[in-house]
């Protein structure tokens, strides 16, 4: 049986857990531990993968992967893109300079994006509103990079699937061709 | 970059003045309005003196043709009836007030207002020719709506001509046309060279990925997803 993938990647924190969990058909498998990064507030992270599936109406699977978020772990990144569909980058903009994590991300699925589909979706604009989507916009030209950029509160299920929606479309149009 | 424009280039700023409603509808309306701004072709103001739409209670005018002050003068303001009872008179919105309906109202009022200013122009200007790479991701305040996402989408796939994204996008021509007129003043659409096929392949690498995704596979994925089928 074929394997279709999408990724989530993005900071530790950015959410990737939770917009698996939004869309997954069964609670995510996640890879959790303690977490020793002080400048982040949270008590568990992902150091391996987030795993979630949805099965196709033919019986394949589609599977959803959050990627470790450490860029001491962007071995596995290489990994996880091999063969997929596309990645969706979340960004956090509570932290010190978002701007330089998205290009982290950009650097280390700079042959997916270019290949298949991205999409930016930025968290926490309601409480960080700096920078703001026209900073990322103009970061993203910067780096040669065109994809949708959209706010993004992952919690919101409808949200997290205009993500996929947009990546989809994207696929669409490049099979067209 | 010979960029053509459409008569509705730009969103206009209109007017619109209330007859006819209690201190509390008023509130009620202009709270509606101001939702409305990031979805509305045409931003719409309070602004009592020379409006260009009147706003009217039924009560204070229950016969009146809804834009027969347009047709009285071309350059006078419309007209839109907010009325108790549901009617089937054009521009008559009834209560209570249904954001979709008053959007679609505002829109069509505004697209009217906005011809008839510039009658000359509407008909001189050509729809833009050819096809059309978009150079960034547009800014948030052009993207009021989850069409106009999808329709940048689009556009950041492939170059696209007018028809070619209105073809595809299963959007409205109007509505089409008028964010492409958007873009284009916002400086975002570049001018592909003529001859270009329009849906140009980014690269053989990018089509070759791309045929790897089996036929149906996306179809099936946003069915689960219970997304609608593009």
């Amino acid at each position: 049986m074929p394997e279709h993938k999408i990724l989530f990647t993005g900071t530790m924190g950015a959410g990737k857990t939770t917009a698996i969990a939004a869309v997954s058909e069964s609670p995510p498998v996640r890879t959790e531990a303690r977490n020793t990064d002080t400048e982040v507030d949270k008590a568990t992270t992902t150091v391996g993968l987030d795993y979630g599936e949805l099965t196709l109406d033919n019986g394949e699977t589609l599977r959803l992967y959050g990627t470790p978020g450490q860029k001491r772990f962007d071995f596995m990144w290489k990994i996880l893109a091999r063969g997929a569909l596309g990645v969706v980058i979340l960004v956090d903009n509570s932290r010190p300079d978002p701007l330089a994590d998205l290009d982290v991300y950009l650097a280390g699925f700079k042959r997916l994006i270019a290949e298949a589909a991205c999409v930016v979706a930025v968290g926490r604009m309601d409480q960080h509103p700096h920078p703001d989507l026209e900073q990322y916009a103009a970061h993203l030209q910067s780096r040669n990079v065109l994809c949708p950029l959209l706010p993004i509160d992952v919690r919101e299920r409808a949200q997290v699937t205009q993500l996929l929606d947009v990546l989809l479309l994207q696929l669409e149009i490049k099979a067209e061709a | 970059m010979q960029l053509a424009h459409t008569a509705s280039a730009s969103r206009r700023t209109l007017g619109f003045t209330l007859e006819g409603f209690t201190g509390r509808e008023e509130t009620l309306f202009k709270a509606f309005v101001r939702l409305l701004d990031h979805r509305t072709l045409q931003q719409w103001v309070y602004r009592p003196a020379q409006p260009d739409l009147r706003v009217v209670a039924d009560s204070v005018a229950p016969d009146a043709a809804p834009v027969s002050a347009s047709q009285a003068d071309p350059h006078g303001p419309l007209m839109l009836t907010i009325s108790v009872a549901p009617g089937q008179r054009p521009h008559c919105v009834s209560l209570p007030l249904r954001a979709d309906e008053l959007e679609a109202e505002l829109n069509s009022l505004g697209q009217l207002r906005v011809g008839a200013a510039n009658p000359a122009q509407a008909s001189a200007m050509p729809a833009p020719t050819g096809s059309f790479r978009l150079l960034r991701w547009p800014p948030a305040e052009l993207l009021g709506s989850p069409e106009r996402v999808q329709f940048a989408t689009l556009m950041v796939s492939k170059p696209f001509s007018l028809a070619g994204v209105q073809q595809r996008s299963g959007l409205a021509p109007a509505a089409c046309a008028q964010f492409f007129a958007e873009l284009q003043d916002a400086r975002l659409l570049v001018a592909m060279p003529s001859g270009a096929p329009e849906l140009q392949s980014a690269s053989a690498e990018t089509a070759s990925r791309a045929a790897v995704a089996p036929a149906g596979l996306l179809a099936r994925i946003r069915s689960r997803l219970g997304l609608l089928a593009r």
